[in-house]
């Protein structure tokens, strides 16, 4: 008959409804955040993984192309290109540019590659289709939304004229989205033809990558030589690096202040209550009883708040998409499971802060 | 413990004295006392005496300054803690100048309450004991809905639930009607008698002095 807590919860039923409303809002940022981490994660590297070559060169020293300067040269394209181990290498160009469309600018991170290969283009086109021109580009479909862009309109980079031929998918890097145009059109638009990012090699068949690695690195020793997988690591690494200690502070000040609002609470409760403990006291109730009912207040306010947060997060999630179509988030079960299981192992931390005071209450009190 | 012994408790030249803010007050100084079973005694006294003293040092709240308080035949200063607490819900029933039901829980389970806290086995069924004080057809309600006589029936009922071998009860006439406190002073004399308890009452209320089977007074924390 242990029902006790749940009347003393009933009994403030605004309290409640309040309690559960931060508390759920709590949780809904941990969702969201892990959820744009996730996103993140994916929509960064997604390029890359799905650029499916055997080896990435990049300029020695360098590591990833999400934040670090690589700088290649047309000798080292022919010389990769004359290797017996390449059956084909295809350059590409990165570079931070702005568009204008509709009368505003935004910033876009163009990518230039060789419409012959295809590879370093466009993971996926989700709307339109691929470039075949000179003057043409596909942009991130979030960088669209955001700007209202839609297929068939023109947008400028750097008083150049290009006709959005299509949208894409798995190109949206949070802080910045991808647009792909061809190298060519990339190199006009820099005034420097002989500049590249990056190359992806196709290897000749039966060819190891790491023997090719081997081999190539002493042919250009003033570049890198990395496996897709290594590759796809590297920007992974240096995303994470980037990005996760921003969302593990705020995810972690959410998880103090879901803490502190229920050792309030909970504190509050007793202290209200403090009479009918002091009475259970001289009625003789079990050591564990007291706390066991703390205990109790704080799981069933963690739990109800965990199923109003799920409710709530997904629409919550779809308006901010709305807003900022940028912001791609990304949940799954077990998130979501990982975060209701803080959220209660938070809960009894707010227990044992709170518990304290029950000690406090002394049975001569009543009399 | 034994709770079989005819001797429920005995107070042995007990003094209590309490410190508040480096000041010594005197709660009780110097009284005997000892209550049986069968027998409903009365601590009648003035606001101020030194009744409620008595009660908690009976019930082993607080230990004596000097003295012994023996309850149930064993020295409470021997007893531990859980021991006390154990003692308090298997052993003792206590009802309250002001009822102190509580609140959130209907009539039937602030019964249920006593009852979870004992570990007695064979308890009376809650529904039974509220038969027998009349507050049955209350069963559901909550304290808050309940006039005065019968939150004290409730109250009552809730002392007996775990078939206490004592019963302390804090001036429990003085929330009450007078034809009221004289219903509940029966009560507890009749529950006395016939089960075999021993009941302990502290009052300032002259009146129910008739339904005592012993009487001492206290005045300025001494027996008189």
């Amino acid at each position: 008959m242990n029902i006790y807590y749940l009347r003393m919860l009933k009994s403030q039923p605004l309290r409640l409804i309040i309690t559960i409303s931060g508390i759920s809002l709590c949780i809904v940022l941990m969702l969201f955040l892990l959820g744009i981490y996730k996103g993140v994660a994916e929509g960064s590297v997604e390029y890359i993984k799905k650029s499916n070559g055997d080896i990435w060169v990049i300029q020695k020293s360098a590591e990833n192309i999400l934040r670090g300067t690589s700088i290649l040269n047309s000798f080292q394209l022919l010389t990769l290109g004359e290797d017996d181990n390449v059956q084909s290498v295809s350059p590409v160009l990165l570079v931070l540019s702005t568009l204008k469309a509709k009368g505003k600018s935004s910033t876009i991170f163009l990518c230039g590659y060789d419409l012959t290969s295809k590879f370093g283009g466009p993971p996926a086109i989700v709307e339109g289709k691929p470039i075949n021109k000179k003057d043409e580009i596909v942009l991130d479909k979030s960088f669209a939304l955001k700007n209202k862009i839609n297929v068939g309109d023109k947008v400028t980079i750097m008083d150049e004229t290009l006709k959005v031929t299509g949208l894409s998918s798995g190109t949206n890097a949070f802080v910045i989205q991808y647009g792909f145009a061809s190298i060519e059109k990339v190199h006009s638009l820099l005034g420097y033809n002989d500049v590249y990012t990056c190359f992806i090699l196709t290897l000749s068949k039966n060819i190891n990558p790491l023997y090719a690695r081997k081999s190539l690195q002493k042919v250009l020793p003033g570049c890198s030589f990395y496996t897709h997988q290594e590759f796809v690591d590297n920007n992974i690494k240096e995303m994470k690096t980037g990005i996760l200690p921003m969302l593990y502070a705020i995810a972690g000040i959410s998880g103090i202040v879901l803490t502190a609002i229920l050792s309030l609470i909970l504190s509050i409760n007793i202290l209200e209550k403090r009479k009918d403990f002091a009475v259970m006291k001289i009625l003789g109730c079990p050591e564990s009883f007291l706390p066991g009912l703390v205990f109790s207040q704080a799981v069933i306010i963690t739990l109800l708040s965990s199923a109003a947060a799920l409710i709530l997060y997904f629409p919550v999630t779809a308006i901010i998409e709305n807003i900022s179509p940028e912001i791609t988030v990304k949940n799954d079960l077990l998130t979501s499971l990982l975060v209701v299981l803080t959220a209660l192992i938070m809960s009894l931390v707010s227990s044992f802060i709170s518990v304290h005071r029950l000690r406090h209450i002394y049975p001569i009190e009543v009399f | 413990m034994n709770t079989d012994i005819e001797k429920i408790i005995t107070l042995e030249n007990i003094t209590k004295l309490y410190n508040t803010n480096s000041h010594e007050s005197r709660g009780v100084e110097d009284i005997n006392i000892c209550a049986a079973r069968g027998e409903q005694l009365l601590i009648l006294g003035p606001s101020g005496s030194g009744k409620t003293t008595i009660i908690t040092l009976c019930a082993g709240l607080i230990q004596p300054t000097k003295g012994t308080v023996i309850l149930f035949g064993k020295n409470v200063k021997d007893y531990s803690r859980s021991e006390l607490q154990k003692l308090r819900a298997d052993c003792i029933g206590f009802i309250f100048q002001t009822f102190l039901l509580i609140d959130s829980l209907t009539v039937t389970e602030n019964i249920k309450l006593v009852q979870r806290f004992s570990k007695k086995r064979n308890q009376i069924p809650p529904e039974e004991l509220l038969k027998k004080f009349g507050i049955y057809n209350l069963r559901n309600s909550f304290p808050g809905n309940l006039s005065q006589g019968e939150k004290q029936r409730a109250a009552v009922a809730r002392a007996i639930a775990n078939d206490p071998a004592l019963i302390l009860a804090d001036e429990p006439t003085a929330s009450l009607e007078s034809n009221q406190g004289f219903i509940i002073i029966e009560l507890l004399k009749k529950y006395a008698a016939e089960e075999n308890k021993c009941v302990i009452v502290v009052s300032h209320d002259l009146r129910i002095s008739k339904y005592a089977d012993r009487i001492l007074k206290i005045e300025d924390g001494k027996i008189k």
